[in-house]
C-alpha cells in the first residue's frame, strides 16, 4: 500500500523547519564529503546518502535519545537525523582524535550510543540482529523505547534479514525494520538480485505488517513511520517499511556508476526530496524562501566550520591504536 | 639397620688401600671403636676401627685385596638383624654405585655423557640455556660432554663441566718456581683457588713434601696449600754447597722469595724439624710474610739434639742407613715400611742430595747441640704460634716445646702421647685435628 | 563478595548451573538466550517449566526461578540471537548466550567477530559489549566431525574477545561468574566430556579472575601447559612419570585471552623444558601461540625444543578407536616428556 504526500499530514512549523534543516544538513554534509574525499582529505571510503534524506529524517523525527537505530555503510544521513554531532562526524571522517569515535572507526563506523545511534555498519545486514537486541533490551527493561533498523535492498537477501524478522516476530520485539530500496545493491539492480518485486511483501512470510512507502516524500515516510513506531511502542510488535528511494551518487565515491544512465539520474533529481519539502513549506505559507535560504546559509556555515576545525585538529597519537579494545584486560 | 664398612680416605692423594689383616671373622661380634681391619697404603699402615657394634655379617674384601677409597669392605648387622645373602649383595652393589646416583626415591635413568653433536656449520649443539650459562661461567662449549637428546649440551652439562673445572683447579698438582738465582723450587699445590688462606708446609732434614701426605687432604678442602721441597731435597734443585747458602737463614731467605713469587703472603707456615727452624727464622726476619706459625718437633727451640741423627747424616747413604734413620724418627715401628725405606734411600742418593743434607747439617748442628737457637727471639713474634710435639721424639726432646711457654705465653702447645719425631705421619688424624682447631681459632675475629 | 572456604562436591555441569543462578539472582539485567535452554517454549503445559533445560541439562531449573522473559529459548538462528545478544549488551542488558556447539560458529561469526568484538574499539571506547557466549567443545563422545571441535584458537586470535577454558568444576563456577560480570565479550568454552566430572567447589559467589593460570601440579623436571580437559590427561601422565623419577609441573592457563604467560615463563625458567597439550588441531593453535611466546621470552631458559601435543590436522573422526587416537592421551604425553628430559 503506498502513501503519498497528498494525504496531508499536519506538522507544526517548528517540526517542518527542523526537518528541512536536518535534510539540508545531510545534503550539504554529503556534498562536502564527496568533494573533500576527491581532494584526498578523507582516507578510505565514503558512501553518500544524498537523495535519500527523506527516509532518515521522516523516521527519526519520531525518535528520542531513548530509542535506538542501527544503520549501514551509508550511515551519515542516519547519524545526522538521529542527532549525532556533525563536527564530530567530520573529524571522524578525517581520522582525527576529535572525531566522534576518536578516529578509530571512520565513515563506516560512526556511532554515538548515548544518542541511541548503534553505529554505521560495514557488514551488509550486520545491524539487523543488533537492532533486535536493542529492542530486546527495551522490552526486557521496560524502557518504552523502540529500535529502528535501517538497511538496503541488498541486505534484504542476507540471512540476517530473515533471522532478524523471524526473531522479532516471535518475540514481539518493538522494532521497525526499514528497507531503503534505492534500486541497486552496489552495481546490481534490484530487479535482478531480489526475488520479491516489493521487499515489503516479505513481511508476510513472518506475518508482520509490511508497507511500501515513497521514500522521496518526507511526509509519506513520516506518516508510515509514525504508525509503525506507535505500534511498536504499544507492544504490538515489529513492522517492515520499504521506502523506495534513490541515491544521487554512486555506491561509493569513485564509483563510475556505469550501471545507471544519466537520464535516470536526471529523472530522480527532478524529484529531489529537499526541493519538494521546500516547495511544500513555501506553498503552504509556513515559511518564506528567504527564511529557508537563511537556514541554507547557516547549514553551509556550520559545515564549513566543521571542516575547517577538522582540518586543523591533530591526528591521534600512534599509541592510541592500543587502547579501547577491552574495558579491562 | 646394617652398616657398611668402607675404605677410609687418608691423605690427599690416597685413592685406594690394601687390606692386610682382618682381626675378626664373619659371624663374630664387633664393638664400635675397636680395630677391625688393617689397611696399608703407599704412605702408611693403620688400623680401621669398626664404625658400629653388632655382628660382622660379611667380609666383602679379603686380605690382600685393594679397595678404592669409599668402597665397601664389610657389612655389620645389628644383633638379631637378619639379612639374606641377596640383600647383603644388593647393599654392597648399591653402595658402590651410590656415588653416581641422583637423590630421590626413584633414580632417573640418566643419559651417558658423550661428545656433543654438531650442526651443519660445525657449531656444537647446545641448548639456549646451555649457551647462556656457558657464557656466564666462562666454559668453552667445545670441552663439554653432552647428555641431552640428540647429542645436545644442556645447562646441566655446563654446570657439571664448571664443577669439574673448579675441582681440577683444586686438585693437587706440581708447580715449579724459579728463584732469582735460578734455583728451581718444586712445590705441590692444591685447594680451591678462591680460598682465602694459604698454608705453606716445610719438611725436615732429608725429607720432602711427601712427609705431609697424610694430612694435606684435610686442609686442601678449605685452604690453598703449598707443600715445598726445600733446596737440596725432593724434586727441587740441589745446587752445590759452594754456590749456595744452606744455612737456616739462607734457606729462610729462599722460602721468603718463594712466598713473594707465589704472591702468597701472608701465609700460615707449618714447619717440621729443620723446616720448623726455617719457618721460625723467616717469621723473625720477614714478619709481614707470615700470618701464623706452627712448629712441629722443630729445631732451633733448644740446644739439644740426638747425636745419632748426626751419625746417620754423616754416614754414606746406604739402605741400612735409611732404615736406621726412619727407626730413629718413628716410635711405632709399623711406620718403618720397606717401601718407605726404599724411597728414603733413593732420595738420599739423588744427585746432589747427600751433599746438600750434609751441608745443612753441618751448618745447623754440632755433636754438642744445635748451632742455631732462637728461643731468646721468640718474644719478637707477633703472629699466633702453635707448637706440636711427639712425646717420645728421640731426635729433639719434647721439653723444647714446653720451654717456649716462657717466651710465648699465648702459644698453643700440644704434646702427642706415644708419638715420635714425625707426628704428621705417625698420628695424622690427631695432628690434623689439632692444626684445624688452631686455624679456626686464629681466623675467628 | 564474601570470601568462602567451605566446599561441596559437585559436577562441572552443576557448577556452571550454580554460577548462572548466582549471576541471575544478583543482576536483573542478566538474561539467557539459546536453543532449548529451557525447551518446550509455548507448550501449554510447560509455561514456566522446562522440557530440556539445555541439551546437556546445564540450564535446567532456571526458567522455573526466573521465567521465560529471562530464560529465552531461541529458534535455530545463530546469527539472529547471537547478534541480538550483542545488540542487547550494547544497550543495557548483560546477556549470556549459548552457542550450542562451537563448531556452529560459522553461522554467527560476523556477530561475534565483526560486531561484538570490534564495537567498543571502532566507537572510540564509547560503547561496551558485556556479553558472555557459552559453548561446548571437545571430542570423546562420538559426536563426530561437526560437534566435537575446540577452535578456541580462532577466538583467542581476535582482539576484543576473551577466552575462558575451565578444566574443573571449581574453576568453571568461579570463571563463569567473572565472565558474566566482565564488561567485555567473553567466550566460555565448556568441554562436554567434563560435564560429569566431580570436584570440590567453593560455596559463595566469589569469582576467579580472568587471566590467572593455575599450577595444578608442581614439579622440577618439565613444564606441561595443558588446556581444558587436557589438564587431566597431563596429570595422569605426570603420575606415571613420577614413578620413573620425572616430576612434571602441570599448568592450567584457565584463560587463553588474556594469557598468564608470566606463570608459564617462571615455570620454564625452573624446569628448562616445555610441553603444551592442546586438543585442538595443530596449525595456528593455542599451543603454537604459547610455544612462540616462550621461544621468544624464555629462549635462554630452554634446554630442549618446545613440544606441542595436539590433535592431528584432521576433522574429528567418528569411530571410537579413531577418536581415541585423535585426542592426546596420557601415554603420548609421557612419551614426549621422556624424549626431552
Amino acid at each position: 500500500m503506498a502513501v503519498s504526500a497528498a494525504g496531508a499530514v499536519e506538522l507544526d512549523r517548528d517540526t517542518l523547519l527542523s526537518m528541512y534543516e536536518k535534510m539540508t544538513q545531510i545534503r550539504t554534509f554529503e556534498d562536502l564529503a564527496g568533494k573533500n574525499f576527491a581532494a584526498g582529505l578523507v582516507p578510505g571510503f565514503v558512501h553518500l546518502y544524498a537523495g535519500e534524506e527523506a527516509v532518515a529524517v521522516g523516521i527519526c523525527t519520531h525518535l528520542t535519545d531513548n530509542d535506538y537505530i542501527t544503520s549501514t555503510h551509508r550511515g551519515h544521513g542516519h547519524c545526522i537525523a538521529k542527532g549525532v554531532d556533525i563536527a564530530g562526524m567530520v573529524a571522524e571522517l578525517m581520522g582525527k582524535s576529535s572525531g566522534i569515535c576518536k578516529g578509530k572507526g571512520g565513515s563506516m563506523h560512526i556511532a554515538d550510543v548515548e544518542k541511541g545511534m548503534l553505529g554505521a555498519n560495514g557488514i551488509v545486514g550486520g545491524g539487523i540482529p543488533l537492532a533486535c537486541g536493542a529492542a530486546l533490551t527495551a522490552k526486557t527493561l521496560g524502557t518504552g523505547g523502540v529500535a529502528v533498523c535501517f538497511f538496503g535492498d541488498g541486505a534484504a537477501n542476507q540471512g540476517t534479514f530473515h533471522e532478524g524478522l523471524n526473531l522479532a516476530a516471535i518475540w514481539n520485539l518493538p522494532v521497525v525494520f526499514v528497507c531503503e530500496n534505492n534500486g541497486y545493491a552496489e552495481s546490481t539492480p534490484v530487479r535482478y538480485h531480489c526475488a520479491a518485486s516489493d521487499i515489503a511483501n516479505r513481511a508476510g512470510a513472518y506475518e508482520i505488517p509490511g508497507v511500501v512507502v515513497d521514500g522521496l516524500d518526507v511526509f509519506a515516510v513520516y506518516e508510515a513511520a509514525g504508525e509503525a513506531i506507535a505500534r511498536a511502542r504499544r507492544g504490538e510488535g515489529p513492522s517492515l517499511l520499504e521506502a523506495k528511494t534513490y541515491r544521487f551518487y554512486g555506491h561509493f565515491q569513485g564509483d563510475q556508476v556505469t550501471y545507471r544512465t544519466t537520464d535516470e539520474l536526471d529523472l530522480y533529481k527532478q524529484r529531489d526530496p529537499i526541493a519538494a519539502l521546500r516547495k511544500a513549506i513555501v506553498d503552504r505559507g509556513i515559511a518564506s524562501e528567504n527564511e529557508l535560504n537563511a537556514i541554507d546559509s547557516r547549514v553551509t556555515q556550520q559545515l564549513d566550520d566543521a571542516w575547517a576545525a577538522a582540518k586543523a585538529a591533530p591526528f591521534p597519537e600512534p599509541e592510541e591504536a592500543l587502547t579501547d579494545v577491552y574495558v579491562t584486560y | 639397620m646394617p652398616t657398611i664398612v668402607t675404605m677410609p680416605k687418608w691423605g690427599l692423594t690416597m685413592t685406594s688401600g690394601t687390606i692386610t689383616n682382618w682381626s675378626r671373622e664373619e659371624g663374630d661380634p664387633v664393638t664400635e671403636g675397636v680395630p677391625l681391619l688393617t689397611v696399608e697404603t703407599e704412605k702408611a699402615v693403620d688400623d680401621v676401627e669398626a664404625p658400629a657394634s653388632g655382628v660382622l655379617r660379611k667380609i666383602v674384601a679379603a686380605v690382600g685385596s685393594e679397595v678404592p677409597v669409599m668402597g665397601a669392605v664389610a657389612v655389620i648387622t645389628a644383633l638379631g638383624e637378619d639379612l639374606s645373602d641377596e640383600e647383603v649383595q644388593a647393599l654392597v652393589t648399591t653402595r658402590s654405585g651410590a656415588t653416581a646416583a641422583a637423590g630421590g626415591a626413584a633414580p632417573r635413568v640418566a643419559r651417558e655423557g658423550r661428545q656433543a653433536a654438531r650442526d651443519t656449520s660445525g657449531r656444537v649443539n647446545a641448548s639456549p640455556a646451555a649457551r647462556k650459562r656457558a657464557g656466564e661461567l666462562g666454559i668453552d662449549l667445545e670441552t663439554v660432554e653432552a647428555t641431552g637428546p640428540g647429542g645436545r649440551i644442556t645447562s646441566e652439562d655446563v654446570e657439571r663441566a664448571a664443577e669439574t673445572v673448579a675441582a681440577s683447579a683444586a686438585a693437587p698438582r706440581s708447580e715449579v718456581v724459579e728463584l732469582a738465582d735460578g734455583t728451581n723450587i718444586a712445590t705441590l699445590v692444591a685447594g680451591p683457588p678462591e680460598a682465602t688462606g694459604t698454608i705453606v708446609f716445610l719438611h725436615g732434614l732429608g725429607g720432602s713434601q711427601s712427609t705431609w701426605g697424610s694430612v694435606l687432604g684435610a686442609f686442601a678442602e678449605t685452604h690453598r696449600i703449598v707443600a715445598v721441597d726445600l733446596p737440596g731435597h725432593g724434586a727441587s734443585d740441589k745446587p752445590s754447597p759452594e754456590s749456595t747458602d744452606y744455612s737456616v737463614p739462607g734457606l729462610a731467605a729462599k722460602i721468603g722469595e718463594l712466598l713473594e713469587k707465589l704472591e702468597l703472603s701472608p701465609a700460615v707456615l707449618i714447619g717440621h724439624s729443620l723446616g720448623g727452624a726455617t719457618a721460625l727464622q723467616l717469621a723473625l726476619d720477614r714478619p709481614k710474610l707470615v700470618r701464623a706459625l706452627a712448629l712441629v718437633d722443630s729445631a732451633a727451640l733448644g740446644s739439644e739434639i740426638n747425636s745419632e741423627l748426626l751419625d746417620r747424616v754423616e754416614s754414606a747413604p746406604s739402605r741400612d742407613e735409611a732404615r736406621l734413620l726412619l727407626e730413629l724418627f718413628f716410635e711405632n715401628r709399623r711406620f718403618v715400611l720397606e717401601r718407605g725405606i726404599d724411597d728414603m734411600h733413593a732420595a738420599r742418593n739423588a744427585p746432589g742430595a747427600d751433599d746438600a743434607v750434609k751441608a745443612i747439617a753441618a751448618s745447623a748442628f754440632t755433636r754438642y747441640g744445635q748451632n742455631l737457637v732462637l728461643t731468646d727471639r721468640l718474644g719478637e713474634l707477633e703472629a699466633p704460634v702453635l707448637i706440636v710435639w711427639g712425646e717420645l721424639d728421640r731426635v729433639i726432646p719434647s721439653t723444647h716445646a714446653v720451654a717456649t711457654l716462657t717466651a710465648l705465653p699465648t702459644a698453643w702447645i700440644e704434646i702427642l702421647e706415644g708419638v715420635g719425631h714425625v707426628p704428621q705421619v705417625e698420628a695424622a688424624p690427631a695432628f690434623s685435628t689439632i692444626v684445624n682447631r688452631w686455624l679456626t681459632s686464629i681466623t675467628r675475629p | 563478595m564474601v570470601a568462602e572456604t567451605a566446599t561441596r562436591t559437585m559436577t562441572y555441569q552443576q557448577a556452571i548451573h550454580e554460577a548462572l543462578q548466582i549471576a541471575m539472582r544478583e543482576d536483573p539485567t542478566v538474561v539467557l538466550l539459546g536453543e532449548d535452554i529451557a525447551g518446550g517454549a509455548m507448550v501449554d503445559h510447560l509455561v514456566n517449566d522446562d522440557a530440556w533445560g539445555g541439551p546437556m541439562g546445564v540450564t535446567k531449573g532456571l526458567v522455573q526461578e526466573f521465567g521465560r522473559n529471562r530464560v529465552l529459548d531461541t529458534p535455530i538462528t545463530e546469527a539472529g540471537f547471537i547478534g541480538a545478544a550483542v545488540g542487547a549488551a550494547a544497550t543495557g542488558l548483560r546477556p549470556v548466550a549459548e552457542l550450542m556447539f562451537v563448531d556452529f560458529f560459522g553461522c554467527c561469526m560476523d556477530q561475534i567477530f565483526d560486531q561484538g568484538a570490534k564495537l567498543r574499539y571502532m566507537f572510540g571506547g564509547k560503547a561496551k559489549c558485556p556479553v558472555t557466549i557459552r559453548t561446548q567443545i571437545g571430542a570423546g563422545v562420538s559426536a563426530a566431525g561437526q560437534h566435537s571441535g575446540c577452535h578456541y584458537s580462532v577466538f583467542t586470535h581476535m582482539p576484543g574477545i576473551k577466552c575462558v577454558v575451565p578444566s574443573t568444576p571449581a574453576d568453571a563456577k568461579g570463571l563463569l561468574l567473572s565472565a558474566i560480570r566482565d564488561d567485555d565479550l567473553v567466550m566460555f568454552f565448556e568441554n562436554k566430556v567434563l560435564y560429569g566430572t566431580k570436584g570440590e567447589v567453593l560455596e559463595g559467589d566469589e569469582g576467579i579472575p580472568l587471566g590467572v593460570a593455575d599450577v595444578k601440579r608442581e614439579g622440577d623436571d618439565v613444564t606441561i601447559v595443558a588446556i581444558s580437559r587436557m589438564v587431566h590427561q597431563a596429570l595422569a601422565a605426570a603420575d606415571a612419570l613420577s614413578a620413573e623419577g620425572i616430576e612434571a609441573e602441570v599448568i592450567d592457563p584457565r584463560t587463553l585471552s588474556p594469557l598468564d604467560d608470566e606463570t608459564i615463563l617462571s615455570s620454564v625458567a625452573k624446569t628448562h623444558r616445555l610441553l603444551i597439550v592442546d586438543e585442538d588441531n595443530p596449525r595456528c593453535s593455542a599451543a603454537t601461540d604459547i610455544a612462540a611466546i616462550v621461544a621468544d621470552k624464555g629462549f635462554d631458559t630452554l634446554d630442549a625444543p618446545i613440544k606441542r601435543i595436539t590433535a592431528p590436522h584432521t576433522p574429528v573422526p567418528f569411530s571410537p578407536p579413531l577418536e581415541q587416537f585423535y585426542v592426546p592421551s596420557p601415554d603420548r604425553i609421557a612419551e614426549v616428556v621422556r624424549e626431552i628430559v
